[in-house]
């Protein structure tokens, strides 16, 4: 066995309640090193094409990486790798694609420690239940006295319960509603959010995953660690981006991207929010934030803690703007800076993903602007622009699954046909996933990540086959992006995987391993009737043009697209279908998958 | 149901890989060595041979205070308004005492708390000593018991071989102190500072300080739950949890 893996992996089936221990596979090691990639191998040999996320037999996978632990920048990543609940087919609406969405904090070191690199979840339990992980004592336990409660209560019942030195994973009540956007959460305010994996875990009842452990982690190449690990260290404190990224976090981004004209503003009409200044990461450093919070082994703890010390909400402890934050602000019109923290923390504390959250209530509040919905469709609640209370009252609804809460729980594809096919230009979505607050008529290069992207519509899988493949391979090694944005270089990534599992990986293995841990998940999606009709953008983008910022007139034409994802497919070796060629495959070591 | 109300530190499981046991310094040989090859003060150098090396960073450099205190030694202070939680120090230290990648070996302990506040608690070093008072073991000729404050470095420093796994150390550290002190697998307390200072160069957020002990450190050695109560006061001022605002 290689060094830097545990060498195991769990395996729970909560209907028969059955737990046991597999080692894991040198050879899949090899093709597709661990985390994301390992997941969706996993996912291609257990999850039966076709079959939906609600399905027991899904498995749902928390999975770490080789370097997930160890000493270097940043190694607490999660990734968790499931159906997705989100994503779905034009051509099979009951089919769901891959998720892969991973969330840092402290969990996955802890998981190691206990000697198991990853936890694989399948079957359906009858009444709630938790995993609790000690070293190899491992139990399933009924969780009743837990289910309803919120994030914050339950980390502090847990807390109370099970001692400090557990680290848990859990879904709020949106995940036991089934909300298709339920989130993971870890530790209040991570949130493992995109893709609704965390209905994924409600509908096998499990509420909670408790992991502690006391061993230790090997390092194959002691001595070519120490300097990989000098140098990675030092790049990154040393890097010019990390001064910023310390302080504000990827909220320095709220006011920059609306000078760029790459916000979301009033469901995407507009680049550039008349007032970002007010809700910025200044605004928020000045205002509310008490300190940092890092994930395990991070020199950036870009999550900022903070406390609301006026106003209605005064004396609510929340986890601060971040970027992705826009989504309940610029893209619902809100001017309330405190009304939009107070909304983004409720979100967290009932376990939902606050960025399709955002998008679906910047999505309700146009309609009902046009008229197209009236207070009745969502009992009785007015809902105009910028109205944070009427969000939090939506939210409420939501997470509970009450009235208009079940129509909005699903996506927005559901909220198209039950209000009529006018709504369809102005639902932002790909794949049946929601938007990100990224505007991509003035990003050029990123409507084809949109497009492309394995989990829809989605802002982190990388604006070129470069950024995707380092990327997936950052997922799949659990290292955070976030220290490479600031200026850490893949290189020292590579040399400290080799030091640290006794691999002998160049550049270019480490890119052909990104390309076929993204073309599998594509083949996987394909196998699950996801074709080139699925590769949109919302008709909106094509339509209208921005009216206001740097980026004015900025919008996107219909045959370069084409032209742009025509491109795209052949530099992956996909063929114009965008489906992986039967050569690509055999190159990739990819024998398994029917071209 | 299951009962996991344990102890918050000290809860060693029970079933553990046996470590191997290659890092305890010192032992009787040395011990005897330093014995042998030097007397007075000389003779204090190899009895510690590893933990004496240990000590980079020079607490007797450093001036008195200003108010003219008399320095004893130094001691490790952490502050939870900069602390991000990362466990840098904690993999740190276990890195440089254990020679591995496992934080729960670790003699500073960073515990999470909510609202969002990490305490971190280490070996205070404090004046009166109830570790040492507590520990059973005859006094040598040096008036050395099997927990002894080392001469050099005024650090806690546990001699394993005429450790006479009793606990009693532990126990007086939990139940008046902040509990850090705990059986090894061998039995034997760990948990102690050596004052090598590896978490304090090590912290990315500066949260963690090396300062010449001039108090008995009581105060900054109480229970790690008592201190989290008044950081988030301190901190968060009269908080409420999320939802109370939407009841």
């Amino acid at each position: 066995m290689f060094k830097g893996y545990a060498g195991k992996i769990l395996e729970v089936d909560l209907t028969t309640k059955k737990i046991k221990e597999t080692p894991l596979d040198t050879k899949e090691l090899e093709m597709f090193i661990g985390g994301r990639g390992l997941g969706v191998k996993w996912m291609w040999d257990r999850a039966k094409p076709g079959a939906g996320y609600l399905d027991p037999d899904t498995p749902i996978c928390f999975i770490s990486g080789p370097l997930n632990g160890l000493p270097a920048p940043s190694t607490g990543r999660l990734t968790i790798v499931t159906r997705s609940a989100s994503t779905f087919p034009k051509s099979n609406p009951d089919a769901t694609g891959i998720l892969h969405s991973s969330v840092g904090g402290r969990w996955t070191p802890e998981l190691k420690f206990a000697g198991y690199d990853a936890l694989i979840v399948t079957g359906a339990a009858t009444s709630p239940v938790g995993i609790v992980i000690e070293n190899e004592k491992v139990k399933i336990v009924p969780a009743e006295k837990y289910w309803g409660m919120r994030t914050y209560d339950l980390q502090v019942a847990l807390d109370k319960d099970l001692g400090r030195l557990y680290k848990s994973v859990s879904i709020g009540p949106a995940g036991e509603n089934l909300v298709r956007y339920a989130s993971i959460m870890h530790e209040i305010h991570r949130a493992s959010g995109r893709g609704g994996a965390g209905a994924v875990m409600g509908s096998k009842k499990l509420k909670f995953i408790s992991v502690r452990g006391t061993n230790a982690i090997g390092i194959h190449d002691k001595k070519a660690w120490e300097k990989a690990n000098k140098h990675a260290w030092t790049e990154l404190l040393s890097s010019s981006g990390i001064e910023q990224w310390r302080k504000y976090g990827t909220a320095m981004m709220l006011s920059a991207s609306s000078d760029w004209g790459t916000e979301a503003v009033r469901n995407y009409q507009e680049g550039t929010y008349e007032h970002a200044d007010l809700m910025s990461a200044e605004t928020a450093y000045r205002k509310l934030w008490v300190g940092d919070t890092g994930c395990y082994m991070c020199p950036i703890a870009c999550l900022n803690r903070g406390v609301i010390r006026s106003g209605r909400f005064s004396g609510m402890t929340h986890d601060g703007p971040e970027y992705e934050g826009a989504m309940m602000s610029a893209n619902c019109d809100v001017k309330d800076f405190y009304g939009w923290i107070a909304n983004t923390a409720a979100s967290d504390d009932y376990g939902i993903c606050f960025i399709s959250m955002g998008n679906i209530l910047g999505f309700c509040m146009e309609a009902y602007e046009k008229g197209i919905i009236k207070a009745s469709d969502l009992d009785g609640i007015e809902l105009k622009w910028g109205d944070v209370d009427a969000m939090l009252a939506l939210q409420k609804k939501v997470a509970y699954g009450e009235g208009c809460g079940k129509l909005l729980g699903q996506n927005l594809r559901a909220l198209v046909k039950a209000w009529g096919k006018e709504c369809e230009h102005f639902a932002i979505e790909t794949k049946g996933q929601a938007w990100a607050a990224w505007n991509v008529r003035s990003m050029k290069n990123y409507e084809t990540t949109y497009m492309t992207a394995n989990r829809g519509g989605d802002h982190l899988t990388g604006s070129d086959i470069g950024t995707q493949n380092i990327r997936v391979i950052n997922d799949s090694i659990g290292v955070c992006l976030f220290p490479q944005i600031a200026g850490m270089k893949p290189e020292s990534l590579k040399d400290l995987l080799n030091a640290a599992t006794g691999y002998k990986l160049t550049m270019d293995d480490y890119k052909k391993a990104a390309e076929r841990i993204y073309t599998l998940e594509r083949s996987f999606n394909i196998a699950n009737g996801f074709s080139r009709e699925d590769d949109t953008v919302p008709p909106r983008m094509y339509k209208e043009a921005l009216t206001k910022g740097v980026a004015k007139g900025g919008i996107l034409k219909e045959d370069e697209t084409e032209k742009l994802l025509d491109k795209y497919y052949a530099d992956r070796g996909w063929d114009k279908k965008g489906n992986p060629t039967k050569a690509r495959l055999e190159e990739l070591g990819l024998n398994f998958v029917q071209a | 149901m299951f009962d996991p109300n344990k102890k918050l530190h000290n809860d060693v499981p029970a079933e553990e890989t046996a470590p191997e046991k290659k890092f305890r310094t010192p032992n009787r040989r040395d011990f005897l060595k330093g014995m042998a090859v030097g007397a007075g003060a000389v003779a204090l150098s190899p009895i510690m041979p590893g933990q004496a090396k240990a000590v980079d960073i020079d607490v007797f450099a450093m001036k008195p205070s200003i108010r003219g205190e008399k320095v004893i030694g130094g001691r490790i202070s952490h502050d939870p308004r900069k602390c991000a939680g990362c466990r840098v120090c904690e993999v740190a230290c276990a890195m440089k005492n254990h020679g591995e990648v496992n934080p729960f070996k670790s003699r500073i302990k960073i515990y999470t708390y909510q609202p969002t506040v990490f305490i971190g608690v280490v070996c205070q070093q404090c004046g009166d000593r109830p570790c040492i008072e507590a520990c059973p073991v005859e006094p040598d000729k040096e008036g050395r018991k099997a927990l002894f404050e080392h001469p050099e470095t005024k650090a806690l420093a546990v001699d394993t071989e005429r450790c006479e796994n009793c606990n009693q150390c532990v126990e007086a550290c939990e139940s008046e102190r902040n509990g850090n002190l705990r059986l090894n697998e061998d039995e034997t307390p760990d948990g102690f500072c050596l004052l090598c200072g590896d978490c304090v160069k090590k912290c990315p957020q500066n949260a963690l300080s090396l300062f010449p002990r001039t108090t008995d450190g009581k105060y900054a050695s109480r229970n790690a739950d008592v201190m989290a109560k008044e950081a988030i006061e301190s901190i968060y001022g009269g908080y409420k949890t999320v939802m109370d605002n939407f009841k």
